[in-house]
């Protein structure tokens, strides 16, 4: 059993702050309005609170052996979980009911639903993973 | 440890992973190839000889001619209006622009559907008595003489020197006189736009203001206590123009209804698509195209569709106004 990870506070509320951050940033710069800084900035808090239990879920999610502690797998597991969650509820917002889309009509569909969502989450998760300790596998073995 | 029931997190990670991008096509794979073998069948071929509708369109027997040269956005349409004696014909479109003014656009056809001119009032507190467009410090004889200019009244007691007694009188003998009456309470009065000077002359003093139509000349009262002198106000209206109900879609009736409809795509709340018109006067009809958003009804088997037409002709008229979506709006005439 990999030795769980120990997460220090001040690492945890780091990370949490640099992704709310870069959540209103992101967010603000891929939309038309000024009136969207006050709205994301507005829903920050609930950014920084998830971002935490995020971080927490993750390692938890390694110790258990259900996910790989490694950079890429920490971070397209969930972003892949997270996007087909979020397209399961939005598609209707992108995609008619009377569709007749060529293949190119459909994919610039999904890129503007990408553009929208995937490209904050995925940032904001790739900052996540990248910041987020790995468990060292020398602990393991002496473990 | 080493027991062969210890997880390979690499193993599990990888097979979730396919899990979950294998989900992520099943839903593509749905909604592309799937729903992409949904069609509608085709419109009829009677349908592609229907006259596309942009600016206009006409056939040997009617023509329907837009009104307004661009369409850009301008706000709700109020019911037209007709003057009952010369048949001129006014229509009123207001806009919410700020908290302190609507842009009122007042546009005047005359009696065989010629748009004539144009008026734009851009202020708060505008109301139509008969062919006067009212505001509380100036009015607009324009539908009468095209005049483009504000007008003042004629100010009566503006010093406020006459006595309650000899403000009633004055009041009762302009009331006789009058055609029209509109009264304003002093606390619509002297807001903005008023010097610091006038509303401690007339706010503070409770100074209403009262409006005469005398020998086509507008008189305006200044005293305490006019909106409760007898009498009231004398407001009228130009004739309101009938509007002919058209709300079932795709049901004949004998001057314009919606033969068929082609979706397009979803809209917010309904279909975008285009619509095939058939519009008729007298014994003729034409037949154009156009494109259209139908409001589906929520929650009701069949669904039910409301289009946004509006068809509005009087018994005398011999043209008829169609609006489409409030901001298109069209004449049609008999060649």
């Amino acid at each position: 059993m990999r030795k769980p990870q120990r997460l220090s506070t001040s690492r945890v509320c780091t990370i949490a702050l640099l992704v709310s951050l870069l959540a209103i940033i992101v967010c603000t710069a891929s939309s038309d309005s000024l009136y969207a800084l006050y709205f994301f900035a507005s829903c920050s808090p609930g950014v920084f609170i998830f971002t935490i239990i995020y971080c927490f879920v993750i390692l938890a999610l390694e110790a258990r052996g259900i996910l790989f502690p490694n950079v890429f797998f920490r971070f397209a597991t969930p972003f892949l979980f997270f996007s087909l969650i979020i397209w399961w509820f939005v598609s209707e917002n992108y995609i008619s009911d009377f569709q007749q889309y060529t293949g190119k009509e459909y994919l610039g569909r999904f890129m503007d639903f990408a553009f929208d969502f995937l490209l904050p989450i995925g940032l904001c998760m790739g900052l996540v993973s990248l910041m987020l300790p790995i468990a060292k596998e020398e602990e393991e073995t002496m473990a | 440890m080493e027991g062969s029931k210890k997880r390979n997190p690499y193993k599990t990670n990888a097979m979730l992973l396919v899990v979950i991008g294998g989900l992520f096509l099943l839903t593509h794979l749905f909604h592309f190839a799937f729903r992409n073998t949904i069609d509608q069948p085709p419109t009829p071929a009677q349908y592609a000889a229907y006259l596309p509708l942009d600016s206009g369109a006409k056939n040997a027997h009617l023509e329907l001619k837009s009104l307004f040269a661009n369409n850009l956005d301008r706000g709700r349409l109020l019911p037209p209006l007709m003057d009952p004696v010369t048949g001129m014909v006014m229509l009123n479109t207001v806009k919410e622009e700020t908290n302190y003014s609507d842009g009122n656009v007042y546009y005047r056809l005359d009696s065989s559907g010629r748009l004539v001119d144009s008026l734009l009032v851009e202020d708060y507190y505008i109301s139509l008595n008969r062919e006067y467009i009212i505001h509380p410090n100036y009015y607009y004889s324009w539908f009468l003489d095209g005049h483009q200019e504000k007008r003042e009244y004629l100010p009566v007691n503006e010093d406020l020197k006459l006595g309650t007694k000899a403000l009633q009188q004055r009041y009762e003998t302009l009331y006789r006189d009058a055609e029209l009456v509109q009264l304003f309470g002093y606390q619509m009065l002297w807001g903005n736009g008023t010097t610091e000077r006038e509303k401690r002359k007339y706010y503070d003093t409770k100074t209403d203001k009262a409006i005469f139509l005398i020998r086509n000349k507008w008189y305006a009262l200044y005293g305490k206590d006019l909106k409760t002198m007898p009498g009231g106000e004398k407001k009228k209206s130009l004739d309101t123009i009938r509007q002919l109900n058209l709300d079932q879609l795709g049901v004949p009736n004998p001057y314009l209804y919606v033969a068929n409809f082609r979706k397009d795509s979803k809209g917010y709340e309904g279909w975008d698509g285009t619509a095939y018109l058939n519009i008729m006067m007298g014994k003729d009809t034409l037949k154009v195209s156009t494109g259209m958003t139908l409001n589906e009804s929520v929650g009701k088997q069949p669904p039910k569709y409301v289009h946004s037409l509006e068809y509005f002709r009087g018994k005398t008229m011999p043209f008829a106004i169609i609006c489409k979506e409030n901001n298109r709006c069209y004449i049609l005439k008999s060649n």
